[in-house]
């Protein structure tokens, strides 16, 4: 996958000789891009449209290692502190020059966003030193902070305070538009010339970028297509140059067709299944006469290893996802700080054994659950959840599926968590495995930011400790040995059953090369259009 | 006349009245507002505040009170969405939806008049059953299906016609339209004629109907008694006494199609109301689906109440029973 | 359908029988019918596959393509979807939940608007004008919409477990209930001719009451007129919750219809899957067809001056 990323890039490269004149490129996705302040929302595609026009003060290579953007220096300095350099020469899109106070007025906005409050809730403070020096100053010891800064987004303060966009816009609040929603000051590769939420988003190259701009792209738009065979029926036309979220289903049809080519990157996520951990009783499961379960089955780690045993997440791979996922068999992945290659081993497909654990635990005729299901926002859902209830059902475990659509499924998790077993995706803002487990494993504990994604009430106490000794450690060696020790605690105890790790794929037709990334952001700035 | 007038008038508001119960009563249940917005990383504390700046927390007589006078000034909140004037959207909607359904309405006369005419002249004649039979399967066909087919042949096979989308529209004060561009026209061809199929098929049948109705009648007797010539029988006399409620009942059809136009945005991505009505749904995108129930509610009481004016002058014998040329069932 | 004076035929007519007879397009829209509702029937027995028993589906025999084509097997004859379900039991299943939302849809409308018609038309009064005023008030909106909305609704209302297990029934009312003014109509229209008939009036003076009066000697002359715009409306129904379905705001992807098939298959139209659309969509529209073939002669044959 890495190998077919760095051909891209070099391809991409290669070609940037004969840099062309004018060339636009049309690039369609599934879902809207909502709104271009960067700080007013987290989300996935939002996200990969408005890096086009925002450095984050971190960069992202190709293959997602940190490299110097805005910042060309980072280190931690004690005290909770850590310095950024920040570079020189740097320009935004109206020719003003970026600025120390730029930055600290950036990471002070962002920081105070309710969307970022996993990541940056722990700083406290963003200190202009001098001209090219910001010290940002967190609650607590945070070793991971460079990881997280690679979603700090910088803009402009001087056109923030012209237009009335200082605070971070926010809903409900008066009949007026903000004017960050629509425009946009940041000093990225492409400037903003329009956005539509939900119809198109236009760009136009920025000439003064202070980094290459190895691609020929001039122009591009966004354009938003909801339904996924009209998406691959634009792309098959000519309507659009290139998908961004390819249905799995069509791939093998753009792939065929004369003059097409698709790229694939693993996604910086994972699909699981999550089993209450905490309830006496489970919600909506019973026995089979249909009387409520006096005990909660998940709470019997032999349960939770039949259901491991049981799942197929190999057949799922290859046959749901169509080998467009890779499996996964801990609570982390490839890229993530922290993963850990060896331990990487997923519980073996097992049905008899699975049987065997379900008796041992005093369930030998099995019970009847539901399973909550999110149908869109991730890939091949319902085909998913209904492969697993299929495959529980041979162990005696008969699993309705509850399928909801993902305001539905949101709420049912935030006013609640209402959920006894469930199938959702996660993949921590940081891409690092410490906040797999503080976001998601450890006890959830919302006030203290502890667990806070935990949404099956997973609880483990010895994990707790460990993960909080790991958020404080600096010292690498440790950090791995904790890592390693987390990691397969997790496993052994079954937090959750891993399932794989979904493929981003985009179709091109023929004469555009853009290299993918895994964050699913299209680096418009190295794309070539023939 | 005056009687009636009024009578349709206190209708009209009795409707709008009960929809604009029913958009309220929508926007306090669907969903819950501050999940959606928010997302997975809401803290209760966050809800409590939202919720508040909401409105949340004030009891629902006031909260309808305030829906109806802000509704009153033309104010129908900011999407949660897209964080933008939920009027703003609407007016950059509305062009789309007209036109793909004024466009529908063409085609469905075009085609159904000439078809019902022709069926009801030939009358027993195979050629005139097999355009009945054709009829039923256009009525009994989806407006989904019929798209999905047209995308697969004219977009995919072909390569045609553009399978999504407006083309590219020009700016008319602040209606946007795509009847002036090339790629306009031809990205309305489709959707338009998906629209149409069914209503093509009411047309003929409600043409024919009539028609044959009309054939009937003692004038028609007379005029071929006096040996006029059937073309002129057919094209002059009846086919003029068949238009009028042809002509009205199209006022209605015009309201339908706007209603179906959903289906069709849906399929073509078509960037109106219908595609921004779904999305709100699909994202409880409460202001915009109470602003769209209403300004439809309004439409369509407007509609009617023009059609009913018009019945009640063209034919004084239906001003007090219901309507005969509603096309059953649509 | 206004001219309530001439004498009708009754559906048990021998003449209706012999109209039939006459009539190969009815022939072969009941003929069809007939075959597809016992097919329908017998789904538990002669499917292969049961989409509600997850059991009897194996990922390993997913996405085969019909036997005629190469890589089909046998016995999947219209080959099998995404979770190895096999197309025909699937069209089966969900043709037979199409056929029974439309029906009871249909059941409810005429319930609906056979009661309120009646009264409304018997008794006249403030309570009839209510009624009227409510079915004109339904009609300035399309059925679609109101469907919309009323899942919508719904959709708030109930919790998410509570909306899976009464999709069906919520899908039901929406479709019923956005019909019953057509019916309303009809009944009403009927009974204000009836009502002042001398059979009627005599009735009256023997001491029948109101409701003996309705149902023995009114309701038995709209039953023609009901049973022909039923049948049609049974078409629409079907229509509709394959509409509603499509548009994601009908039944949910684990309840088969031909509406949810339509809907996942349509995902596939460009990948090659192509059976996974076109089967169910057929099915669709031969069932429709069928049935506004037959409610169509249903309507001439009792209506014979528009024949």
């Amino acid at each position: 996958m890495l190998k077919r990323t760095l051909m891209g890039a070099a391809a991409a490269l290669a070609l940037t000789a004969g840099m062309a004149s004018a060339e636009n490129l049309r690039f369609a996705g599934a879902t809207p891009a909502l709104t271009m302040d960067p700080h007013a929302t987290n989300d996935f595609t939002t996200t990969a449209i408005f890096r086009q026009v925002y450095d984050s003060l971190i960069g992202l290579s190709l293959d997602m290692e940190l490299t110097p953007a805005l910042a060309t220096e980072w280190d931690y300095i004690g005290d909770n502190t850590w310095r950024f350099t920040i570079r020189e020469g740097v320009q935004f899109h109206d020719g003003s020059e970026l600025t120390a106070e730029d930055v600290a007025f950036s990471i002070m906005r962002q920081k105070d966003s309710r969307f970022y409050r996993s990541l940056f809730g722990g700083i406290q403070e963003a200190q202009v030193v001098d001209a090219t020096t910001v010290d940002v100053i967190s609650a607590g010891p945070d070793p991971i902070l460079p990881r997280k800064m690679s979603r700090m987004f910088i803009l402009s303060q001087a056109w923030s305070e012209a237009n009335d966009v200082v605070e971070i816009p926010d809903l409900g609040a008066e009949g007026a538009e903000a004017h960050s929603i629509r425009n946009a000051m940041g000093t990225g590769p492409m400037r903003l010339l329009s956005h539509d939420p939900s119809v198109e988003t236009r760009f136009e190259v920025f000439a003064d970028y202070w980094d290459e701009l190895p691609g020929n792209v001039t122009t591009a738009t966004y354009l938003n297509i909801g339904s996924g065979p009209t998406r691959v029926a634009a792309l098959l036309s000519g309507e659009v140059d290139m998908v961004v979220d390819l249905p799995l289903q069509d791939i093998g049809r753009i792939e065929s067709a004369p003059g097409y080519t698709i790229a694939e990157a693993p996604q910086m996520l994972w699909m699981q299944l999550e089993l209450d951990g905490t309830r006496d009783q489970a919600l909506e499961t019973f026995d089979r006469a249909g009387n409520p379960l006096a005990e909660n089955p998940f709470r019997d780690t032999r349960v939770r290893q039949a259901i491991a045993h049981a799942v197929d997440a190999d057949l799922i791979a290859d046959r749901v996802m169509r080998g467009k996922a890779r499996v996964v068999g801990i609570s982390s992945i490839p890229g993530f700080g922290g993963y850990q290659e060896d331990l990487d081993q997923r519980w073996e497909t097992d049905v008899d054994r699975a049987r065997e654990l379900l008796a041992e635990a005093g369930y030998p005729d099995g019970f009847v659950t539901t399973m909550n299901c999110p149908l869109e926002r991730y890939v091949n859902t319902d085909d998913i959840c209904r492969a697993v209830a299929s495959m529980l059902a041979r162990v005696g475990i008969d699993v309705r599926v509850n399928g909801l659509v993902w305001p539905e499924f949101a709420r049912m998790l935030v006013n609640g968590p209402d959920s006894s077993f469930h199938l959702i995706g996660m993949g921590p803002d940081s891409r690092d495995t410490q906040d797999a487990f503080t976001g998601y494993v450890m006890t959830r504990d919302p006030d203290a930011n502890e667990g806070f994604f935990n949404w099956a009430l997973y609880t483990n106490p010895e994990i707790d400790d460990l993960t909080r000794t790991l958020t404080t450690t600096f010292d690498e060696e440790e950090r791995e040995g904790l890592y390693r020790d987390l990691l397969e605690r997790a496993r052994d105890g079954v937090n959750a059953v891993y399932l794989h790790q979904p493929m981003i794929v985009w179709g091109m037709r023929g004469g555009v090369t853009a290299p993918i990334r895994s964050d699913a952001t299209v680096t418009l700035q190295n794309v070539v259009v023939e | 006349m005056i009687a009636l007038i009024a009578q349709r008038v206190v209708q009209a508001i009795i409707v709008l009245f009960v929809v604009s119960v029913l958009a309220f009563v929508l926007s306090t249940q669907i969903g819950d507002p501050v999940a959606s917005i928010l997302g997975l990383q809401a803290t209760p504390a966050d809800r409590l505040e939202l919720g508040a700046r909401l409105g949340l927390d004030q009891p629902w007589p006031a909260r309808y009170l305030t829906f109806v006078g802000n509704v009153l000034q033309g104010e129908f909140g900011v999407s949660y969405i897209t964080q933008r004037p939920v009027s703003e959207l609407i007016i950059e909607r509305l062009p789309a939806t007209f036109e793909l359904a004024g466009v529908a309405l063409l085609f469905s006369l075009g085609v159904g008049l000439p078809m019902g005419i022709y069926a009801a002249i030939r009358r027993g004649h195979w050629s005139a059953d097999a355009i009945l039979s054709l009829s039923v399967v256009g009525v009994s066909v989806p407006t989904f299906v019929i798209a999905i087919l047209l995308i697969f042949f004219f977009s995919v096979t072909l390569g045609w016609l553009p399978s999504f989308g407006r083309g590219q529209v020009v700016q008319v004060g602040w209606w946007t339209t795509g009847l002036l561009t090339p790629s306009g026209l031809r990205s309305l061809i489709m959707p338009a004629a998906a629209l149409a199929v069914s209503q093509v098929a009411l047309v003929a049948r409600l043409v024919r109907a009539e028609m044959i109705e009309v054939l009937r009648a003692d004038y028609i007797r007379f005029a071929r008694a006096r040996g006029l010539k059937p073309r002129v029988i057919h094209l002059s006399l009846a086919l003029r006494n068949t238009l009028i409620p042809v002509i009205t009942v199209s006022g209605i059809q015009l309201g339908f199609l706007f209603a179906f136009a959903v289906v069709a945005e849906a399929v073509f991505q078509w960037p109106g109301i219908g595609l921004l009505f779904l999305q709100a749904l699909g994202s409880t995108d409460v202001p915009v689906i109470s602003a769209i129930l209403l300004l439809t509610a309004v439409f369509f009481v407007a509609i009617n109440t023009i059609v009913d004016l018009l019945y009640a002058v063209v034919d004084p014998r239906l001003r007090a029973g219901g309507m005969t040329g509603r096309p059953a069932g649509a | 359908m206004s001219d309530t004076t001439e004498p009708r035929p009754r559906l048990r007519d021998s003449e209706l029988l012999r109209a039939f007879l006459d009539s190969t397009q009815a022939m072969v829209a009941f003929l069809v019918l007939t075959l597809l509702i016992i097919a329908v029937l017998l789904a538990p027995f002669i499917a292969l596959t049961n989409p509600y028993d997850l059991a009897t589906l194996d990922l390993l025999n997913s996405r085969l393509p019909p036997v005629w084509m190469d890589g089909g097997d046998w016995p999947y004859v219209l080959g099998t979807d995404s979770q190895g379900g096999d197309m025909v039991s699937l069209i089966l299943y969900g043709m037979r939940t199409s056929l029974m939302v439309g029906v009871l849809a249909v059941i409810l409308s005429v319930t609906i608007g056979t009661i309120l018609g009646l009264i409304s038309g018997y008794f006249g009064g403030w309570a009839g004008t209510i009624i009227m005023r409510a079915a004109d008030v339904q009609f300035t909106f399309p059925a679609i919409i109101l469907a919309l909305l009323i899942g919508g609704l719904a959709k708030g209302v109930l919790t998410p477990t509570a909306q899976a297990q009464f999709a069906i029934p919520m899908v039901v009312l929406a479709l019923g209930i956005s019909h019953w003014p057509h019916f309303a109509r009809l009944v009403r229209g009927a009974v204000l001719v009836e009502r002042n008939k001398d059979y009627v009036a005599a009735a009256r003076l023997a001491g029948r009451g109101p409701f003996t009066i309705m149902r023995r000697h009114l309701l038995p002359n709209v039953v023609n007129p009901i049973a022909v715009l039923a049948t049609l409306d049974i078409a629409f129904a079907v229509m509709g919750e394959a509409t509603l379905s499509f548009l994601g705001f009908g039944l949910p992807p684990t309840e088969p219809s031909l509406g949810t098939l339509i809907r996942s298959g349509y995902n596939y139209l460009f990948s090659g899957e192509w059976w996974l659309v076109i089967f169910p969509a057929l099915a669709l529209m031969v069932l429709v067809v069928a049935v506004n073939l037959f409610g169509d002669w249903l309507r001439d044959a009792l209506n014979p001056q528009l024949r």
